[in-house]
């Protein structure tokens, strides 16, 4: 199924090839969660990212179990710098 | 009218005295999880060089200051928002209820997902608490490691120097504060902080961090070790928002607002670095984690929370960093707009840089590094948007006649 994934800064470069931007559509298995997104693409699996399904924060405790549905908007966000 | 405030952060604090002042009767209470009074995270590298107590990081001094002013700060933390019901949950298992809710949680150090980050002598600089625990281990002469040489890191390094450590920085990026320099800037200040006795390892991943014999040591991806009694972590933040899980509250990269400062949710604003709000360049929604947003967004989504409709102009990105005294600063589209032209003049003997970028002829973003001088010009000429007309091409030829500029421009116009 197809699913429309978003991040940003360091983490652009694990969208698939050819990708222009910050978003891409993407093919995932049914049934897939946040967490085997982030393994397909080859990202880094830290606990602290802000992850979030149609806008709504996913918890850590939810990434490994939330299943995603077609045409889910999915985003993972890299830390920020600050000051 | 009933406003709770999620987080004594600047954000929080401002909003509340805001609320305070705009409506005299209204119950104001702050909710903050940490044990001290509110206090500015960016007064920590001063704590650390021993400028400051602790005291001294509180953002209001003064024990009954938020008391005198009827603001009601109490030490809880907020597990859930019930917004159909306008009500916040607390872990102490009480609640409270509201009718305006401001989020103003603010962010938490992230570590890299690399074997040993959790070990005892790596630490993050970002609380008091944190802040306590680098003290205890960087003294004279010991051996710090300093993850991340970004904005906050290059703050820590400062201050990580001064304490006189033996201090190695680490940065993943191929230059030192990639995301506010380009790489003559993130040079310059690489042969600054190595001429000051820092060692700098750019372009250099942690593959893990171990510990054998009282001591530490990161392995490196490329196959090196380095030796360490102290690890300080300062590899980014990421925004306090898992306790808006379930709420409808539309979150990116944070909790996205309106130019009200208004989230997806009406009657629950949010403001500082918890916030993704317009950025002034581009007039998209970004998080900037600085404490000049912060404390705007707090007075303007108080004055909205009030009922007085405000729009939020637009924070401009921009850091000013002081990096064992050499001053860099950073602003807006620094790296230069779509269509757009820029002008340099480095001078590397003497440690001095200036970028310029325009936008036809206004001038959208900078960099300057040695040139203190120039910042109050440089963020005034982009924030009005001043024409430049025929000094963009004289800019463009010397870009360090920025000053003169500013006064026949702004000059002409009054």
């Amino acid at each position: 199924m197809k699913i429309q994934f978003k991040t940003g800064g360091i983490f652009v470069e694990h969208l698939p090839p050819g990708t222009d931007g910050s978003s891409a559509e993407i093919d995932v298995p049914e049934g897939a969660t946040p967490i085997d997104v982030m393994r397909q693409l080859g990202m880094p699996l830290g606990e602290n990212y802000l992850v979030s399904l149609n806008g709504e924060v996913v918890v850590i405790s939810e990434r490994g179990t939330k299943k995603l549905s077609e045409n889910d908007h999915l985003a993972v966000m890299p830390p920020l710098k600050g000051g | 009218m009933n406003h709770v405030i999620i987080g004594a952060g600047p954000a929080g604090v401002i909003a509340a005295e805001t609320l305070r002042k705009v409506d005299p009767h209204a119950s104001v209470t702050i909710v903050s999880d940490e044990p001290e009074p509110p206090y500015s995270r960016m007064a920590i590298p001063y704590l650390l060089t021993g400028g400051v107590g602790e005291e001294g990081t509180y953002l209001r001094h003064g024990a009954d200051h938020y008391q005198r002013l009827g603001i009601d700060v109490r030490r809880e933390r907020v597990t859930r928002v019930h917004a159909k019901d306008a009500r916040v949950e607390l872990e102490g298992g009480g609640h409270l209820d509201f009718d305006r809710l401001l989020i103003a949680s603010g962010s938490h150090a992230v570590r890299p997902p690399i074997a040993g980050m959790d070990l005892p002598g790596v630490e993050n600089c970002w609380t008091l608490t944190d802040a306590r625990r680098v003290a205890e281990g960087a003294t004279k002469g010991s051996r710090v490691v300093l993850m991340g040489a970004g904005f906050i890191g290059c703050i820590v390094l400062e201050a990580l120097a001064k304490r006189g450590v033996e201090l190695t920085v680490i940065e993943m990026g191929e230059r030192m504060l990639p995301r506010m320099m380009d790489e003559v800037g993130g040079e310059m200040i690489a042969r600054w902080c190595e001429a000051k006795g820092v060692r700098v390892m750019t372009g250099t991943r942690v593959a893990a961090v171990d510990a054998a014999n009282g001591e530490l040591a990161l392995a490196l991806e490329d196959g090196g070790a380095v030796p360490a009694d102290l690890v300080v972590c300062a590899t980014g933040v990421s925004p306090n928002v898992d306790f808006l899980a379930g709420t409808g509250i539309e979150v990116e990269d944070g909790v996205l607002v309106d130019a009200q400062l208004q989230s997806s949710v009406a009657g629950i604003y949010a403001a500082g670095d918890v916030a993704q709000g317009p950025d002034f360049s581009t007039g998209e929604r970004q998080v900037h984690a600085i404490q000049p947003t912060a404390s705007e967004h707090g007075r303007v989504a108080a004055l909205n929370m009030a009922g007085r409709r405000t729009p939020f102009r637009g924070s401009l990105s921009m850091n000013v960093l002081n990096t064992l005294g050499l001053i860099s600063s950073s602003f807006g589209l620094w790296m230069g707009a779509e269509g757009g032209e820029g002008a340099r003049a480095a001078d590397a003997d003497r440690f001095r840089y200036l970028r310029l970028e325009f936008d036809r002829d206004c001038l959208v973003g900078a960099l300057a590094l040695g040139l203190t001088q120039h910042v109050g010009v440089i963020r005034g000429l982009i924030q009005t948007r001043v024409r430049l007309g025929d000094w963009k091409k004289r800019l463009m030829r010397d870009p360090l006649r920025v000053m003169d500029a500013y006064l026949d421009c702004t000059q002409k116009r009054a």
